[in-house]
Formats: C-alpha cells, structure tokens, sequence
C-alpha cells in the first residue's frame, strides 16, 4: 500500500478494536464487562490476550462453522415437492463447530469431507462416544432432489453435479462445473475432468448411518455372547425334556407341517400306518419336487445372503457382522413373557445380540432388467427392504415409486416389487432398521394412522433371498420343516413315530447347542418353537428368570445409536462421458483421477478414489487449497479477499490484490500444520486489522475500492449476527451448544409444507441462529432478508443488500419487538434504577460505548415522549423502554461494523 | 453526474407528508455530494433497446391446465373417444393412463380472428382477437415441483432466478415505494416452495415480494405495531443518532442508503395499505373483474387481478398471480386434475375467466394494455388419454399458452400439436424462446441480460433461446 504512497489509517481506539474482533471471531459483541477488563489492561499484551480468549471461545466454531456452512450448502432438506428433510443432518453441524473450535487442521477437515467414511484411522470422539470423520461425507448428502422423477437418472446427473460445483468451488475456489457439457472456455479443466470427478463422487451410495464407537455398541458383546450361550443352553435342556411328550395332543391339519403325519396317522396301525406314511411321503417328495421346478422356472436367484452371496454386499453399523448367520441363529426379545420368537434360517440378521445394532445391507449395483423383484425378509419396528433407483434418496410414495416393504413378522416371508418401470436403470436393493433407512416413507405405507415406529433405538431385520423374475407370482416356500422327519427312518407304528419325533427333536436340539444345525434341521425346530411347542416364555421356564433378566438389563446398557447422514462407498466403475452433457448421451468411460492440470494419475482402486482425491487436494503441491483458504480468511476479516472472487480464482476471477501475501499467507498456515486458528490470529494481530475504518482524503480519491486497505472497511453484521446480538443484548441469549435444530417460526400456517415440523418459538427458544432449523422450503425470513443465502451451492461471498425490507423488519418484526420487550424488562428489573443510568448501561451493551450527552438527551426525550404517548395502556414504562430498546436496535451502528 | 438523482430523491422524501420525511431530508441535504446519482434499490435501469411494454402480469395456472380442454381443439379425441392412443405413449408418474378422452367442453369460434376456446373460458374467449395464443409451448418436466421451478427458471430445482427476478434486476422499477417483483399470495405457495419464484444468485434486492390480500399484513412487517406517533418519535432518535454515526462513518454510502432506506419503509407503510385499498374502486370496475361474484373463488382471484393492475399502475415492474381455488383459498396446485377433471377443471376456470377477462378490459380502457404484458400459463398441459376413469396425467410435450398487451399480434394461434395434442409438432417452443421473447418486449437482450455468479456468466435463457418474432406485432 506504501508502495502505491497511501498512508495508512491510525489505530482503531480500543473498544471498536474490541467490538470488531468479537464479532469477526464469534459473531457477537463484547460484554460491558469484557470491554471494562480490555479498557483496564495496560500490558502489552492485552490485545493477544484478548485475541486468545475469543479464539478460545465456545462461541468461535459457532460463528466459523456458520461460514464453512455457507460454503458447503448446508441445509436439512432436500427441496423441491414436499421439502423431504435429511434426517440428523444437525449433527454435521455439530460436527463442525467442534471441529473450529479444537482447530481440526484444514487438510484433516478436507479429508474427513471427502473421505471421512473410508479413512483407516477416523478420528475418535471420546466425549461423545462417536467417530468423529464419519460426519464429514455428510454434506455430500445436502442436495437437492426432484420430487418422484421419472428419470431418476437425470436427476442424480443433477445432484453428482451440485456435488462437484460444490467441491470444486469449496475447496479449490474452481469453476468445473461449467464443463458439464463442453470444455471450459476460459480455464485449463475439460470435459474429461468432470467425468473423471463425476465417477469419483458417483460411487458415495447415500446412507443414514450410526456413528457410534464401535466399542459403544459393542462393549457388552462378550457378555451378551456369554449369557445368550447359558440361555441357550437352558432352553436346549428344557427343549431336550419337552421332546418326551411334545406332540401329545397337537392337532395339526396343514401338509405341510411336521406335525401333520402324526395328525394323520397316530390313530393308524399296521398296513393302514405304512401306507399312510408312505403317501405323506410320496406327496411331500413330489410337492417338493414341483415347488423346486416352479420356483426355478419362474424366478431367477439373484443373491442368497445365507450363502457366501453375502460377501458382495455392502454394510454399515452394529449389526452387521462381517459373516453371515448359519442356521440356528436366534433372538433374545428385549421385553415381555417371551424369550425368543423362533430359529432363524441362514442369512443377514442385525439382531443377533441386540435390536439396538442396527445396520444398513445394500446389494451391488445392478441394472434392472425384470418386471419384478423378490426378497425374502422378517423383521420389526419399521426396518425397511427396498430396491432404491439411481441413488434417489428421498421418501416417496407415489405408485411407480413403491418397490418397498416394511417387514412386521418373525417369520421369513417373500414379498415382491413391481420394478417394470425402472427397466434399464441402475438400481441396488437396501435393508435396513429405522434410522438408517436410506428414503423413510412412513406415511405412505401405513394403513393405520396410530402404527409409529418405537424411539427405543431397537429396529431389526432378518434378509435372505433375492430374485428376479417377469411374473407377478412370488417365490414358493420349501416344504422344509417336514424334512427330517420324513428323511430320517421310516416309523414302524404311531408310537414308533412319537419316538421319532423325540429322537429327531432331540437331535435337533443338540446341533443347535454346537452349531451344526442344518437349514432343514432349523425349520423343523423352528416350527415347534413358534408354535410353543417347546416353551418359549418365561412362565414355563422359571429357571431361566433370572438369566434373561440378566441378559436383558446388559442388553438394555448398550446406548441408542446415534445417527448422521453419510455415504457408503459402493466402488462404482468409471462414469462414461456424456456427450455435450446429454444424460442420455453416454461416450467412453473416464478413468477417475484428478483435474489433468493439477494431477492427472488414474485411480486403480476403485474403493479409495475418494481417498485419492483427499490426497490430491490435502497434498502440499496443490496450489490453490491452501491459497483459497486463508483467502476466505481474509475474506471474512478484512470484508474483501486478496482474490475478490473468493470461489473462483480461475480466468473470470479476480487478480489477487496482493499475490506475494497471499502465497506467503498460504505457506505460513500450512507449515503451521493448516491451523485456522494461527491464521486468524496471525491476520488479526496485523497492524492492518487494528486500523481505523476512517479512511484518508488521498485514499478515498486514488483508491476509493479500498483495493490497498488503507483503512479497515466497515462491514455491515452478517444476518445471524444481527439476531444473535439481539439475543445477547436482551439477555435472552441461551448459548446451549448442539443438538437438533430448533424449529422455524412462521406466521401463517397455510405458508408451510404439510411435512414441516410444529412450529417454533418466535425467539428461536433464544439459541443462537446456527442452531435454527434450516429447510430449503421453509426459511427464516428475517435472516433472509439480511442476506442469509439460500443453500443451493457454494457461497463463500454473501451479499450485502440494502433494501427497504431490512428497515421494516427492524421496525415491526415480531422477533425484533419481543427482544425488545425482553430487553426493557431487564433493563427495569437491573439494580440501577435512574433513567440516565439505565441508558447507559443500554448503549453500553448494545453499542460498546456509553453515549454522548446530546445522545443521552435524546434517549431521555424518546422515554419520555413515549411514556406520554404509550400512557393510556397498561404498562407505559415498558413500552416506553422497549420503544428505546427498539430503537437502538435499528440504529446503524448497531448492524455496521466499524 | 446530472442533478437528475438528487431531484429524484428530494422529490420522493417531500412526497412523504409526515415529519419525518422532512427530517431526515434535512439530515441528508448537505450529503448530497456523495449520494448524487447514487441510485436507490429500486431505481430504474435502462434497457437495451426501446421496449414494447413496460411491465408484466403474469397469471400461472398452477398445477397444470388442460390445453386440449381450453385453448387447443382437437376434433379426432371426439371421434375416436374411448380408443387407443395411435402413437407410443410416454412414461408418466402416476402410469395409469387409458384411452382417448375427447374434451368434455365445447370449441367456439370467437371473433375476427375466429380463434377456438373452449366454453371453460367464454369471457377470454370473447377477446380472443386481443390474444397471441401459442398452442405449441413445450417444458422438460412433468412433475410439479421442477415443472414449477422449471416454467420460472429455465431449471428444475432452486439456486436460480425467477423471471420475475430477472425482469426486475434487468429493469429495476419505477415505483419507489414499492417492490419492483410482486406475488399475489392466496396463502399456499405452488409446489416446490416459496423458492419458485426466488432470486436464486441474484442480490435479494430482487426476491419477490409477497402480498397476501387476505392477511392482516398484507406484506411482511408492513404493519407498524404501534401508534404513528409512537413510531415517528422512534425514528426521529434513529435519525438523529444514524445521522452522527454517519459522520463518523465518513459518510458511507453503504450506511447512507440503509438510512435512506427507512423513508422508503416508512412511506411503504401507507402506499402499501393504499395500494391494498379497492374502495375507491367504482362499482363497474368491480363488477368487471368479478369482485361481486357468488363464488368466493372468483371474487379472490378478482381482487388478485384488479391489485395486479393497480400494482403496475404504481410503476412495479413484475406481477405474478397466483391460483385460487373456487373457495378463495388454498390453491398451490389448483389444476391438477387426475381425476374429476370435468367438475374441478370447470370450478377453476369460472374462478379466473371474469377476473382475467375483467383485467384486460380495463387494461385497454386505461390506456395501459399497449405497455403491459398479461402472460396465461400452467407449468404443463395434460394429457389428451384418461387417467383412471375422468382425470388427465400431465403432458409436457405440449401445451398451450397465451400472451397479449404491448408488441404483440392480436388475435394470432401459433404453432401447433399432433392431431391428438399430445406432441408439438409445428413452432415448437421452448421456456427459453418465450423468455426471450418476453425480454424482447421489455426492450432487453436476452443475451446480453446476464448475472456473473461463482465464475460464469448466466442467464435467464441459459445457452438457448430465440425471440418468437412471428408473436410480433
């Protein structure tokens, strides 16, 4: 600046110095207090130590995380009809502010963005019990999403494109997404790039996710495992007992039922018995036989989840174990008489130990080429089994959208979805328990109003088989249950048969307790269990009270998960070119790799692409990560960027004012391993920042941008901060971190999507605005009308807008009056009781500074004229105080930053 | 720079009567140095080349009409009723689409031009010779929320500005006390949210204003919550105390304008009520529209259109209307007939035929058709085949719309579907050839409007678009 002979401003005094640093570092105003203690402290490093206290602040990763927020669009809805929210996306901004405010060195944060859910070491939440990178994929999952497309693939070209602008621009300040269609006209990035981004970003499969410790969950397994084995063994010695006396008196009239022979035949003697037996069995054996040829002509297998199958698929949480269940497998009901519900067959169960592990179990990617699907399924508590199209992942409900199934039986039962509409698309078919359902559609699916899914944590599955097939028939079940019996010897008489029926029972029961049950072996004893046969509930065995209580309160320990949009890593194969960005248009795949210009090596594999992209970015050769972000740094301190164009440092972009700065800039923060907060600290003990805003004659002709910071800028309050201040200043500010969003407040109900949460308290229950809900249909528009920006893609530079609107809100809205009225009900209830007084103490608290004396008069007078003009309601003073409370409100100086 | 500014601004602070515009004037007059020429947010923009109209009414049929039952007859559905479609038929959501379903309405020749509308709309189809019907309109979407998104934006879902939005930052508006983009609320917004009709990346300078007739505050915070005076003494503190701080402000002009920016809300309060004010409205006027309709709908829809005209009268550059339903209220998606198409097609078209009607005719008796632009347009068409047993599944492939005021041709069906009015087949047009056609109008090029957001020039017509001079006059 010297160079160009402009002389900088002096020294800002030291309470707007103060006033400045606190709301650039938390978005809100010093205290009185705060400004008393800095006012009193003559060392030399006073001003540090202020720069330390409010770097040390909670309140700095709220207002930081705001910032990264408006970059990464956050919203907690995907728009367009219906505004279907994103489950738990609040914990991502919890995420956030935890992560500015233990300054999380930026190449991490980068990484855990992109690759969170794949890192071999994620960083570990101790407090919270949670892993704390998986949070980071979460924004991948705040776009947008068309309501019910019918081309779900040009929607997810849609929403993979919104991903990459918002890469690109986020993180590399880089405009790729303008080569969707051809190269770019001005920068050095192709088309090929943007496809080779495009298979990148396609293969992170959207998931709800538990985001738990693994040992959160799992602390109590050995335990569990320990105690389920006793029961076991309890329940297998009571069974081995009952299988003396098991079938006396059953009556049994279904053939296909292990009991129907001795229903048929336990009246039978001699010739009579063997032919009879040999009916049942001729009758089973050819039943069987044309069950077989009917399920194999009609249907074809796609997966068995009981069978090595399960290795291909992928899984997520608790509840999946890395292999599948062998035969025997069974559950411990958490409450009530009964202990368990059956013998389950082979397959995928998330219910082994506890219904509190949840899981997520998708299938590869297939194209979907048949008219329908079947998957055989049981399960509880709204878990979910759905072929899900292209990634669309919002709740629909609409027919040609309803390929799903909300299991509520014990037993493994086929169902099937008509798909003949998604011919030719890609698809892959997902289970998973409540909250970690990919598209949550309760409405749609219950008939009865009153079924809604328990918030116990507790959701299971049980997942075998898939087929494909062209009919609208499902699957006939095997007859399997009978088969040891008729398999084993043939009974000589019905009391030979009894005999049998003990003996194979007992056979059973022993395999099941070493684990060699067979699948035929599992039905057989299945059915005896289902039916009660062999007791079941606690009544009939009082010896096992106390074990599965035991059980039971362990089991009941383990925490509800916690859960957070995220992504799975599917390992897709590379995305084809598509041609002049015609999504029907495919060209040659594009391998996946970095922009050519930067990093040009393919990625081999396919599971770590995005890993190899974190890499590409986090790498200290790229130029511009590092650059673009102490640029925004910048940005947010000084109100304008080394590069003004602070999303966009490529040809239509700005030049840097000051490149030799920025790049100096640049390697200080990553030699200071990428932390933010020595950056910040380095920018805000400048002599530059300390400036007043005042700027000189000279600067104002020669330079009237301000492009050499001859002074400090005045920055008008980004529109958060204008509501939080208010908070702060009425006293109503409740600084509680976290949790879920606090619902919006809207006048008219009939404004409102029929999906949208109950209404929210007018002062947002008094939290600061980060933690307001933020759905894409339904904003704040109070803040919006301060320029909050709409969460459609990356804004590292809001607007600063001055519209009339703005004036009528500070003067009317209802939040602004009711802040007041709380203000000047404080002010009245506060010890210090003389008008004069207590005008100072507002200024002070609003403004930082005591007012001047013809201020102070004018204060007096607007008291005084409103108590006369308020006199005839019911309480005068306080109107008459909240009018002044208002009032300074909506004084510049209040929203401007000097 | 010239005076123009200044006189500008006094003029518009001393058109205030209260105290307080006197005021504050007194407090800015020896800022003038400064402000001078500076224009105010909602300061006029010239535009490109001599414009044909200087504002625009924009009636959206919300939800979808029937082209083939309203402006686009097709006598082979009538004689082929009940059969098959003769051609492929296109994938749909709902996927329950039947045979042929003639029109349950009538054709009428209307005119010199003997233009053909349905008897759903017997009193537009009465100025038929005042319409550029264009019954070959196409859109990519076929569901509402990007349909709705898709027919305001050019694309399917938010982040980018409305029509109305571009019209406004392209222009600017010559009313200085009101918004230059307003939206006639009936409550429920068209699906997809408020967003359809949004700024997008544009400065919120331009988001639509939204009124709303029927609420106690007819336009957010509108409504000062105490006494006049109450609120003059407020602001003669805030004045005096923003006039000191501006001092030490070095006179910014950033803080200047958000001052000068509380005359204006100040003055919104009572043009805003004044404008919602129709009793000085003769009766005839409102007989015209319909306001002494039966039927609650009709008189809603009336009241939306005569503030429509009052609204450009006052110099707002952008108004859109939104759909009623035939009990006044609740309409985001008022058209959407898959079933019961006959009985609710019907009640929505006695909601807006007398009020549309009604608009254009006083349009022309004040003189101010020749500079307005009455756009008439659903998202989508519906199909010429049943869905279920009386309703039409939506038809993106074509549809019918109509335009009429200032520039145009009077009196002119253009372009053309199949014999079924399932497809376009002659003229096809696309959203950005009518948005280049509507910026023609108002006298800008639709390739020179553009907005530089995160490193690219856009546009309302993205990479597309031709100005339909054959709609011209």
């Amino acid at each position: 600046m010297e160079l160009v002979g402009l002389k900088p401003a002096p020294p800002a005094d030291r309470r707007t110095l103060l006033r400045r640093l606190s709301f650039d570092l938390t978005g809100l105003p010093p205290s009185p207090e705060e400004l008393a203690a800095f006012d009193a402290d003559h060392s030399v490093a006073a001003y540090d130590k202020q720069v330390d206290r409010l770097l040390g602040s909670p309140r700095f990763g709220e207002h930081w995380a705001r910032h990264w927020m408006d970059l990464i669009r956050y919203a907690e809805s995907h728009g367009s009809e219906g505004d279907p929210i994103l489950p738990m996306a609040w914990r991502y901004r919890d995420y956030l502010i935890r992560a500015f405010n233990q300054d999380l060195p930026y190449d991490q944060l980068v990484r855990e963005h992109l690759a969170g859910d794949v890192l071999s070491k994620p960083r570990r939440n101790e407090v919270e019990g949670i892993n704390e990178s998986l949070l980071g994929v979460a924004h991948l999952r705040m776009i947008e999403h068309g309501f019910q497309p019918v081309d779900p693939w040009e929607d997810r070209v849609k929403w993979t494109d919104n991903q990459i602008d918002v890469f690109s621009k986020a993180f590399q300040a880089l405009t790729v997404s303008c080569v969707r269609c051809h190269d770019h006209k001005f920068d050095a990035i192709s088309q090929k790039d943007y496809y080779a981004l495009f298979g990148i970003f396609a293969g992170a499969r959207p998931t709800q996710s538990a985001i738990d410790l693994p040992e959160v969950l799992h602390s109590n397994d050995a335990e569990l495992l320990n105690l389920k084995r006793e029961i076991q063994a309890e329940l297998a010695s009571a069974w081995e007992r009952a299988a003396e006396t098991a079938i006396t008196g059953a009556e049994e009239k279904d053939g296909d039922s292990p009991l129907y022979p001795w229903y048929a035949l336990r009246e039978k003697q001699g010739e009579a018995f063997h032919a009879g037996w040999h009916e049942i069995w001729a009758r089973w054996e050819s039943e069987n036989r044309a069950r077989a040829e009917f399920n194999r002509a009609n249907f074809r297998k796609a997966w068995d989840l009981g069978s090595p199958d399960y290795q291909a698929w992928l899984k997520r949480g608790p509840g999946m174990g890395d292999e599948r269940a062998k035969p025997g497998e069974f559950w411990i009901l958490p409450d009530g008489a009964k202990i368990i519900n059956g013998i389950y067959p082979a397959g995928a169960y998330t219910n082994i130990l506890s219904a509190r592990h949840n899981g997520i179990l998708q299938s590869p990617r297939f194209r979907i080429q048949s008219d329908s699907i079947s998957v055989r399924l049981l399960g509880g508590n709204f878990s979910f089994a759905q072929l899900i199209v292209e990634n669309y992942a919002v709740p629909r409900g609409m027919k040609i959208y309803s390929m799903r199934s909300i299991p509520k039986q014990d037993r493994m039962a086929w169902v099937r979805w008509d798909t003949s509409f998604w011919k030719g698309f890609t698809g892959h078919i997902e289970f998973a328990t409540l909250d970690d359902v990919t598209q949550f559609a309760l409405e749609t699916d219950s008939k009865d109003p009153d079924a809604k899914p328990l918030r116990d944590g507790r959701s299971w599955f049980g997942a075998q088989q898939v087929c494909f097939h062209d009919n609208q028939l499902t699957p006939q079940e095997d007859v399997a249950a009978i088969g040891p019996l008729l398999t084993a010897r043939e009974p000589q008489s019905a009391a030979d048969l009894q005999v049998l029926y003990t003996e194979l029972l007992r056979a059973a029961v022993a395999s099941w307790v070493r684990g060699t049950l067979t699948g035929e072996q599992a039905a057989f004893l299945d059915f005896f269990v289902q039916k009660g046969i062999l007791p079941t509930t606690l009544d009939k065995l009082p010896q096992l009270v106390s074990l599965v209580s035991n059980y039971r309160s362990v089991e009941n320990s383990i925490p509800v998960p916690k859960h957070a949009p995220s992504v799975i890593e599917e390992a897709a194969p590379a995305q084809a070119l598509l041609i002049r960005g015609n999504h029907k248009n495919p060209g040659d795949p594009v391998p996946r790799r970095y922009l050519e210009a930067i990093d040009g090596e393919p990625y081999s594999d396919a599971r770590s692409v995005r890993l190899r992209l974190a890499e590409a970015v986090t790498k200290p050769g790229n130029p511009l990560t590092a650059r673009v972000m102490v640029n925004r740094v910048w940005r947010y301190l000084f109100g304008a960027g080394i590069v003004r164009s602070v999303d966009n440092f490529g040809k239509l972009g700005d030049r840097p004012s000051h490149p030799e700065l920025l790049d100096w800039l640049a390697n200080r923060f990553v030699e200071d391993d990428w932390s933010l907060k020595k950056t910040i600290r380095r920018l805000v003990t400048s002599q530059a920042y300390r400036m007043s805003s005042v700027s000189s004659e000279e600067a104002r002709r020669t330079d009237p941008m301000n492009r050499w910071l001859q002074h400090m800028p005045l920055k008008r309050l980004e529109a958060e901060a204008i509501r939080d201040s208010m908070l702060f200043v009425s006293g109503r500010l409740d600084l509680s971190m976290y949790g879920p969003s606090i619902p919006i407040y809207y006048a008219h109900e009939n404004s409102r999507n029929k999906n949208d949460l109950p209404k929210g308290p007018i002062d947002g229950a008094g939290r600061r605005s980060i933690y307001l809900e933020l759905r894409r249909n339904l904003t704040n528009p109070f803040l919006e009308v301060f320029d909050a920006p709409k969460p459609s893609t990356t804004r590292g530079e809001r607007d600063v807008t001055n519209v009339p609107a703005q004036s009528l809100s500070l003067l009317n809205d209802p939040f602004v009056i009711d802040q007041a009225v709380t203000w000047a009900l404080a002010v009245l209830q506060e010890r210090e009781s003389s008008a004069v007084g207590r005008i100072n103490l507002m200024f002070l608290r609003a403004l930082g500074r005591a007012p001047t004396s013809p201020e102070l008069q004018r204060a007096l007078e607007l008291v005084t004229k409103e108590r006369t003009e308020h006199s005839a309601e019911p309480s005068p003073e306080l109107l008459a105080w909240s009018d002044l409370a208002s009032s300074i409100f909506n004084l510049k100086e209040f929203i401007y930053l000097r | 720079m010239s005076n123009r500014g200044k006189f500008t601004r006094r003029e518009m602070l001393s058109r205030s009567s209260m105290g307080f515009g006197l005021l504050a004037l007194a407090g800015l007059m020896d800022k003038d140095a400064r402000a001078n020429g500076r224009a105010g947010p909602f300061a006029p923009r010239p535009p490109h080349f001599a414009p044909k109209v200087k504002s625009v009414i924009f009636c959206y049929m919300s939800g979808g009409v029937s082209h083939v039952d309203s402006f686009d007859p097709k006598p082979r559905l009538t004689r082929e009723a009940g059969k098959p479609m003769p051609m492929p038929v296109e994938r749909t959501m709902f996927n329950d689409n039947g045979n042929i379903f003639p029109s349950p309405w009538p054709f009428r020749r209307y005119g010199q031009s003997g233009i053909e509308v349905s008897d759903l709309f017997p009193r537009i189809g009465s100025l038929a010779d005042d319409l550029c019907v264009v019954r070959s309109m196409t859109v990519k979407f076929m569901e509402h929320a990007q349909g709705n998104f898709y027919f305001h934006s050019g694309q399917p879902f938010t982040g980018f500005p409305s029509v109305g939005a571009w019209v406004t930052y392209g222009l600017g508006s010559v009313s200085q006390d009101l918004p230059g983009f307003v939206v006639v609320g009936s409550g429920e917004v068209p699906l997809g949210g408020i967003n359809v009709f949004g700024n997008g990346f544009l400065p919120n300078v331009f988001q639509p204003s939204m009124l709303y007739p029927e609420r106690p505050e007819p336009l957010l915070d509108i409504r000062p919550k105490q006494t006049d005076t109450a609120q003059r003494n407020r602001l003669q503190f805030i004045a005096s105390l923003d006039r000191e701080f501006l001092e030490r402000v070095d006179q910014n002009p950033q803080v200047e304008s958000a001052i000068e920016n509380y005359e204006i809300a100040y003055r919104m309060q009572t043009s805003v009520p004044e404008l919602m004010d129709l009793s000085k409205e003769t009766a005839a006027t409102k007989r015209l529209y319909g306001m002494d309709s039966d039927s609650p709908g009709t008189r809603a829809y009336a009241q939306q259109c005569l503030l429509a005209r009052r609204l450009i009268e006052r110099g707002v550059r952008f108004v859109e209307l939104t759909m009623v339903d035939a009990k006044g209220k609740h309409a985001g998606n008022c058209w959407d007939q898959h079933n019961k198409l006959k009985e609710d097609h019907f009640a929505n078209a006695f909601t807006v035929d007398q009020p549309i009607a009604g608009l254009i005719q006083d349009l022309k008796v004040r003189g101010l058709f020749e500079q307005t632009l009455v756009i008439w347009s659903g998202e989508f068409g519906r199909a010429p085949f049943v869905q279920g047993s009386d309703g039409r599944d939506h038809n993106p492939y074509g549809f019918s719309l109509w335009l009429a005021g200032g520039g145009l041709k009077r009196g002119l069906a253009f372009g053309a579907t199949d014999e079924y009015g399932y497809k376009a087949v002659e003229n096809v047009v696309t959203i950005y050839d009518l948005y280049a056609t509507i910026l023609h109008l108002l006298g800008m090029d639709h390739k020179r409007l553009t907005f530089r957001f995160g490193g690219r020039d856009f546009r309302l017509t993205d990479v597309h678009g031709h100005v339909i001079r054959d709609l011209l006059a």
